[in-house]
């Protein structure tokens, strides 16, 4: 950059080359004068001489000034060519003057058509004689371009011709770049100017400027009048404008700034002022700054007020501080644990204790990444879901959701759930996972005790529709009542059997309901036998109870206790069954049983009876068998009379036999034996063995005992046999009953017995066996004698049997 | 204690019986001129007993249709032995011996039809000294009669 004195320098020198210009120009054109003037041309030759050195030596004067100056200095003829060029264009050409003379801008190192216009303006020049002023860029031959001004001047000759050009350039480069600069900086300034307009205008800050120790307000942009309620500000002081804010220290402050020139910033502060004219005073808050505005001088011209209003942000941060508190107590309450993970790096951040009380770890110790989660943590068997789990939000979006077993420090096994979502960066980039953990055991074990529960409810409901299809369909009477005694539930048939209905005993104590209270003793009875449940031991008792209609039947009443597992007596059972059926059956059993018992025993006792006769049948036949044997045991033979009797005395024992079977098949306790049924069987048998005699007889009826019946027999056999051997046609037979005695007597026609006869000296085995009968079986007399007309007859006479024999 | 010796039930070959008996007994033990009372209820029977017992010279020294004339006749006649029937009207038999033992220690074999043993037993119980069952006859009665008197007399 040149000073100002470097300015005025040159431009003394140029006007002095101009000048010597115009010299120069005369002079050449007196020299060609005096060329065509012959007269003169030795004197003026030498004249001629003398001004040409001169005017070399001005040329060369011309040249060493032009040359040392660093303006491009430079003449052209008529066609354009360079007839001077000093110094200092030279350089930038890099030719020496010799090469440069004679040349157009076309045969120089010009651009054409940059050559073009410096030509056609200096033919302008020339045709115009006008001063020509332009500027163009031009790269030299160092290859440094730069920008040059020039001036194309007429040069006129006394006739007022233009006979050349002389030019001057002048490098103007920096002046170029600065003016470029400068309007580069003058756009960019005005760019700036309209962009802070608009940021002014624009900006979501509120900004002001106040002027002036009143503060008087200057500008403010939209958002400043929006905050005010768009209320009259411009040329107004502050207090005046706001006159609400007096006592609140904002006027203070500016008075402050205003007087101290030292800014003032406010963070957050609260600020009560109306939103309208007609609004009510509300509390704000803002962040602002009052800047000074320092003059040149240093004085303050006034505020630059800037600010954001901060309410909704405060109230967004109080809301959020809020939910964040909340999401705390929230989280705390629930137990949750936060975390934040980076799946790029599998970096993890635990956001609060909870997730180190989880694991069992201290808050000293670092949080597990999904790594250690997979490979130390998380039970094998979930280890693939957890990976899986922790893969869909970053590969597909979708929420994380992981919920397994894992080993807590301790060694514990309990189960942990995660839920989780991704977080993305602004461009949709993956950037973390960020979700809670929560030790979910409790709630598993709930869930299991839950799953159990559901599955016990089954069975119980299960077992509750056995229950009640027993309970309900059983063939026995059934209920539940609570440990009081009051009836809660009682089935289908206890009712339909008994008449009454469900209303009539559910919610009553059991020993006041229809069945027991017709008595009170069974009442008594029904009442200590709950309590006796209650206590938890099984009542159990035969008893009659009552029908709706006053039936009295009978039941097997079972009272038992239902406990639970710790044998604790939850309710009491009754359950009974109706036994008046079978207590009937039984009654009937037992008395058929007695009966056959009886039976038995009658059976018995007539089996040793008919044992017994049976016994002394064979004893009497034996006997007489034997005293047969005895009798004739010297005679080696017994006589075959003896076997007739004998076989007489078999038969008689038969008849009897089978009469009293037959009467102890009507009686079994039949003892007696009618002599009329004895006697009317055995005579007609003796009859028969009557050849040609004849035996009468007649036979009252009286009952006597078997024995007598025998003994009666055998003596009425032997008797008759004995009349009808020794009597001639006729036996005659009566068996007459007086009182409380019988008589048997027989008669015979024979010679009767001869005198002095005596039985027991009659060695007769057959007497013998009457007189032994009589005695003994009879207790009876026997009477040997002969009829007043002739015949024998024997009279027997016995006691009738006693009631008691 | 008197010892009680009751006959083998297993009858014995009638042969036998009507060709050996009376030399038997006399090996064993003669009861000749023994003193006997017969307690029998039935005619036949008693009449039967005192024959064989007269063959066998045996003095019947009474008879008793029943328990209680039984005791009286026993009590009376002091006989060496006691042929006693237990069913019998008034006074059974085993009441009748345990009436005549309780005063007067006698050889009493009892007769019956009853085989239950419940009568054995009580007859055993009372210290009679045989149980023969009927029907009787020679060849099965004396015997048994001469084992129980031996069996008295070694044990009275």
């Amino acid at each position: 950059m040149r000073t100002s004195s470097e300015e005025t320098e040159i431009e003394r020198l140029r006007a002095e080359v101009r000048h010597l210009r115009r010299l120069l120009n005369g002079r050449e054109q007196n020299s060609e004068a005096l060329v065509r003037t012959e007269p003169n041309i030795a004197l003026q030759n030498r004249e001629l001489i003398s001004t040409r050195e001169e005017l070399e030596q001005k040329a060369r004067l011309f040249d060493t000034v032009l040359s040392s100056i660093v303006d491009f200095a430079y003449t052209f003829d008529r066609e354009g060519r360079f007839t001077y060029v000093n110094q200092a264009l030279l350089d930038l050409w890099q030719m020496r003057l010799e090469e440069a003379r004679g040349k157009t801008f076309f045969q120089l190192p010009y651009p054409h058509s940059l050559a073009a216009r410096l030509h056609e303006q200096i033919q302008t020049v020339f045709r115009t004689g006008q001063m020509l002023r332009d500027e163009t860029p031009y790269t030299g031959a160092a290859g440094t371009t730069g920008y040059y001004e020039y001036i194309f001047s007429p040069v006129f000759n006394p006739d007022g011709q233009v006979t050349a050009v002389a030019g001057s350039t002048r490098d103007i480069t920096e002046r170029v770049q600065a003016q470029a600069e400068k309007e580069a900086l003058f756009t960019a300034l005005q760019v700036e100017r309209e962009r802070l307009t608009t940021l002014f205008m624009q900006a979501p800050a509120f900004i002001a400027v106040v002027r002036g120790p009143e503060h008087i307000f200057e500008m403010a942009n939209p958002l400043y009048l929006q905050l005010v309620g768009y209320r009259e500000l411009l040329g107004r002081p502050v207090r005046q404008a706001f006159p609400e804010i007096e006592g609140q220290g904002f006027f203070e402050i500016l008075d402050e700034v205003y007087r101290t020139g030292q800014a003032f910033i406010g963070k957050a502060m609260p600020i009560r002022f109306r939103a309208g004219a007609d609004a009510p005073v509300r509390e704000r808050f803002i962040d602002f700054v009052y800047q000074p505005l320092i003059e040149a001088d240093g004085s303050v011209s006034g505020i630059f007020v800037h600010g954001v209003d901060l309410t909704e942000r405060v109230a967004a941060e109080k809301a959020l501080q809020a939910s964040e508190e909340r999401v705390r107590l929230a989280t705390e309450a629930a137990e949750l644990g936060i975390w934040v993970w980076e799946p790029a790096t599998d970096k993890v951040i635990w956001e609060n204790d909870r997730m180190y009380a989880i694991y069992g770890l201290s808050p000293l110790d670092e949080p597990l990444t999904s790594t250690q989660f997979v490979n130390e943590i998380v039970h094998p068997d979930d280890a693939r879901a957890f990976a899986s789990a922790i893969a869909a939000p970053v590969e597909t979006g979708e929420p994380l959701y992981f919920e397994g077993r894992f080993r807590r420090k301790d060694g514990s096994r309990r189960w942990i759930e995660f839920r989780g979502r991704l977080q993305q960066t602004a461009n949709g980039e993956p950037l973390c996972v960020a979700g809670t953990a929560a030790d979910i055991t409790e709630r598993k074990r709930a869930e299991e005790q839950e799953r159990q529960a559901a599955r016990d409810a089954r069975v119980a409901a299960e077992a509750n529709a056995k229950f009640r299809t027993f309970f309900d369909q059983g063939s026995y009477f059934a209920g539940v009542m609570t440990l009081d005694g009051t009836l809660i539930e009682v089935n289908r048939l206890c009712l339909d059997a008994s008449g009454y209905t469900r209303e009539e005993v559910i919610g009553k104590k059991f020993w006041d309901c229809g069945w027991w209270n017709r008595s009170a003793e069974l009442r008594a009875m029904i009442e200590a036998g709950t309590q006796e449940a209650a206590r938890g031991n099984v009542f159990r008792r035969e008893s009659h109870y009552f029908l709706a209609d006053g039936t009295r039947r009978f039941l097997d009443l079972i009272l038992a206790p239902v406990k639970d597992e710790a044998g604790r007596v939850l309710f009491i059972a009754p359950t009974g069954t109706d036994i008046t059926e079978r207590n009937e059956a039984e009654r009937i059993l037992r008395e058929r049983a007695g009966e056959i018992e009886g039976l038995n025993r009658r059976l018995t006792r007539s089996m040793k009876e008919t044992h017994h006769r049976v016994k002394n049948n064979l004893q009497v036949i034996s006997a007489m068998i034997e005293m047969q044997v005895l009798e004739h045991q010297g005679e080696g033979t017994v006589p075959l009379e003896e076997f007739v009797r004998l076989k007489a005395h078999v038969h008689t024992l038969a008849i009897v036999h089978d009469l009293l079977t037959a009467s102890i098949k009507e009686n079994e306790d039949a003892q007696r034996v009618s002599t009329r049924a004895v006697l009317e069987k055995l005579l007609p048998m003796l009859q028969q063995t009557a050849w040609k005699q004849s035996v009468g007889y007649s036979v009252d009826e009286v009952q006597l005992t078997s024995k007598q019946c025998i003994a009666l027999s055998l003596v009425l056999n032997e008797l008759v046999s004995n009349a009808l051997k020794h009597g001639n046609q006729q036996a005659d037979v009566f068996f007459t009953v007086e009182g409380e005695s019988a008589t048997l007597a027989v008669y015979d026609d024979g010679a009767g017995f001869p005198e002095g006869f005596d039985p027991k000296m009659a060695a007769n085995t057959g007497l013998e066996l009457v007189g032994s009968l009589v005695r003994t079986d009879l207790r009876g007399t026997i009477q040997y004698g002969n009829q007043t007309q002739g015949g024998g007859q024997v009279i027997v006479t016995f006691p009738l049997p006693t009631s008691e024999e | 204690m008197q010892s009680y010796l009751f006959a083998d039930k297993r009858p014995a070959p009638v042969g036998a019986i009507l060709s050996s008996s009376p030399s038997q007994a006399d090996d064993v033990l003669s009861l000749q001129g023994k003193r006997a009372v017969i307690v029998e209820d039935e005619g036949i029977t008693q009449l039967q007993l005192t024959k064989m017992l007269r063959s066998q010279g045996i003095e019947v020294a009474g008879t008793a249709g029943n328990g209680k004339e039984a005791v009286d006749v026993v009590l009376q006649e002091r006989p060496d032995l006691v042929l006693m029937d237990i069913r019998m009207p008034i006074m059974n038999g085993l009441e009748a011996a345990e009436r005549i033992l309780a005063v007067y220690r006698v050889c009493i074999v009892m007769l019956t039809a009853f085989s239950d043993a419940e009568y054995q037993q009580r007859a055993e119980a009372l210290g009679t000294c045989g149980y023969v069952l009927k029907p009787i006859t020679v060849e099965t009665l004396m015997p048994q009669l001469k084992t129980a008197f031996h069996s008295f007399r070694s044990n009275p």
